[in-house]
């Protein structure tokens, strides 16, 4: 298993091709827009290596028995499933941010069960190609960026009759050796720092559009793969500022990028679904279960640091023992406990998948996921409420810094008079980071937006077997078979 | 006397695993204690260090990979409560007790 240094090492020897804000990023290690996003996944390896989390961030691979990142893992059993959901929690606990890495997990576990069935149905050799590329990713230990996301254009049309035939990542030729692609996916996480790209479908698709039926790998730095790295709220104060980050460390949210395949070459053994449109809905629905599994774990280790934050921001302020701010933070924990129920919930009643894998509770995870999209927002909210209205409007760190002014700041900013007023700022504009922009966004359509997971909760709602039940205990007799409202 | 320190994984915990850890260690070099992996053989005592009570850590398969254990589970030795400033202590006594 690779250390964090030899992570981001690794990094410094890949060819990546990055745009952003107009210029070609030639090293991306020491870039600042990209390089809190780095040292967030780097987390990820380092964890693992820690004697305290290393039950949590490692595993044995089903494939080889050697010990594996748990990044790298498909999970056997429940047990697997719970602890990927802990896993999550402890790390974001040490980041207070999107650590990345488990877009990629994820979509290896999906793309694993979904090859195993298209072969079982086609014939076609996917599965056993994909368990190479598995083994390969776990013994190099390799960071995989998830890609499912395409631009999609015009939504109310397939992915075939669009104006532009690139909107959705499409099979423009196969060859004797591979296949070539075109297209992008956006909003990709933690696209630019990893290793290598896994492609999936972006939804369910029909027989006209056999061509973008396609899932495959390629590396970062293959020919005809492009990154244009994502703004986010305040991304400049990482030009020239520290304590105005917030999170200097770390960042926030997942360091998005949009990746584009112009007329990239695959070969065949990296291909894992070319064509079989009839399974491109399999898919995305393994994979949105499994990352809607997730944010029950991740978010709450964020919120357990935004938790922690504003208290002590209302300690700093004085008011920590004040009823009402005790009442809020109450509710903090509250909504926070509420979604890790989720995410445990979902993976303790786990069930097995004909490829032996174990797949979590699909409606829990899918409420999980809606939840966090409206929890994630009402706890932002409260610690902004308790924190009060200089989230807004702090001066800069550079005044306070500043041989002239400096001292008004520090005396007016100040709170408790035993905390330096930095340690207020530093708080406050940790929480400013949190609950601000991008931060909260990423909460709401990160691993699908809201819609996606209430068609998945009505599609698994049984609402004839609740309507049933309903009819009974009402003295209504059942209808006769065939008639209407059987 | 060998012996190792296995944590639960430190998901969510109750209390500070690593300090517990670190304490003991620093203890045990008074009674010449050698700390070693968990994973390591002929281990003679294994703390089992789990920071909640859920003690995701104790299994059977963990206790039986030394000759004597003890479980940690939050603020409890053993399933016994025990204040977390109190557990280095306690576990010292443990490990000074089977060096004996």
């Amino acid at each position: 298993m690779k250390t964090g240094k030899e992570y981001i090492d690794s990094l410094r020897e890949l060819k990546t091709k990055i745009y952003y804000m107009g210029k070609r990023v030639d090293n991306m290690v020491e870039h600042p827009a990209i390089r809190p996003h780095i040292n967030a996944a780097a987390v990820t390896y380092e964890m693992a290596h820690d004697p305290v989390h290393e039950e949590l961030l490692t595993a044995t691979s089903h494939l080889t028995g050697e010990k594996i990142n748990r990044f790298t893992h498909t999970p056997q059993n429940t047990e697997d499933l719970i602890k990927k959901v802990k896993m999550l929690r402890a790390i974001g606990q040490n980041t207070g941010t999107c650590f990345q890495r488990c877009v990629g997990m994820d979509a290896l576990i999906a793309t694993n069960s979904t090859t195993y069935e298209i072969d079982q149905q086609k014939g076609t050799n996917y599965h056993k190609n994909f368990l190479e590329y598995l083994k390969m990713i776990q013994s190099k230990d390799l960071m995989v960026a998830g890609a499912m996301t395409d631009p999609k254009g015009d939504r109310s049309l397939a992915p075939s009759k669009q104006a532009d035939p690139d909107l959705f990542v499409h099979i423009v030729e196969r060859r004797k050796d591979g296949i070539i692609v075109r297209g992008a996916k956006t909003h990709i996480t933690g696209a630019v720092n990893s290793h290598e790209i896994l492609v999936m479908p972006t939804m369910a698709m029909g027989p006209d559009d056999t061509d973008y039926a396609v899932s495959f790998a390629i590396p970062t730095d293959a020919p005809g793969v492009l990154f244009v790295f994502g703004r986010q709220t305040n991304d400049t104060r990482k030009e020239d500022c520290q304590i105005d980050q917030g999170n200097v460390q770390f960042g926030i949210v997942g360091g998005e990028a949009l990746i584009v395949f112009d007329n990239a070459f695959v070969p065949w053994e990296r291909v894992f679904m070319c064509g079989e449109h009839e399974f491109a809905g399999l898919l995305v629905e393994r994979f949105a279960t499994y990352h809607r599994q997730n944010y029950g774990g991740c978010k709450t280790g964020l919120a357990d640091v935004l938790i922690g934050a504003t208290f002590t921001a209302a300690q700093y302020q004085g008011v920590d023992r004040a009823s009402h701010i005790r009442d809020k933070i109450v509710e903090m924990v509250h909504l926070t406990e509420t979604l890790y129920c989720g995410s445990i919930a979902c993976s303790k009643e786990g069930h097995k998948l004909p490829s032996g894998q174990y797949f979590p509770h699909p409606l829990l995870a899918n409420t999980t996921k809606l939840n966090v999209g409206r929890f994630m927002y009402e706890i932002s909210r409260l610690s902004q409420d308790i924190t009060g209205g200089l989230l807004a409007t702090l001066p800069s760190e550079k005044d306070l810094k500043h041989p002239e002014i400096g001292k008004y700041v520090e005396k007016y900013f100040k709170g408790i008079a035993d905390v330096p007023t930095e340690d207020r700022i530093r708080i406050i504009r940790l929480i400013e980071n949190m609950t601000g922009g991008t931060a909260l966004v990423e909460a709401m359509h990160g691993a699908g937006s809201p819609q996606a997971q209430r068609i998945m909760v009505l599609r698994q709602a049984n609402l004839e077997y609740k309507k049933r039940l309903a009819t009974k205990i009402a003295g209504i007799k059942e209808p006769k078979e065939g008639t209407k409202n059987t | 006397m060998r012996f190792a320190i296995r944590y639960c994984g430190s998901c969510n915990p109750h209390t500070d695993v690593r300090r517990i850890g670190e304490k003991l260690k620093e203890k045990a070099q008074a009674i010449n204690a050698q700390v070693v992996s968990p994973q390591a053989e002929d281990v003679d005592f294994l703390v089992i260090l789990c920071g909640c009570p859920i003690a995701c850590g104790d299994k059977p398969e963990i206790r039986s990979s030394a000759k004597e254990h003890v479980v940690v589970a939050g603020e409890a030795v053993n399933y016994t409560p025990t204040a977390e400033k109190d557990i280095p202590e306690t576990l010292f006594k443990m490990l000074t007790a089977k060096a004996k």
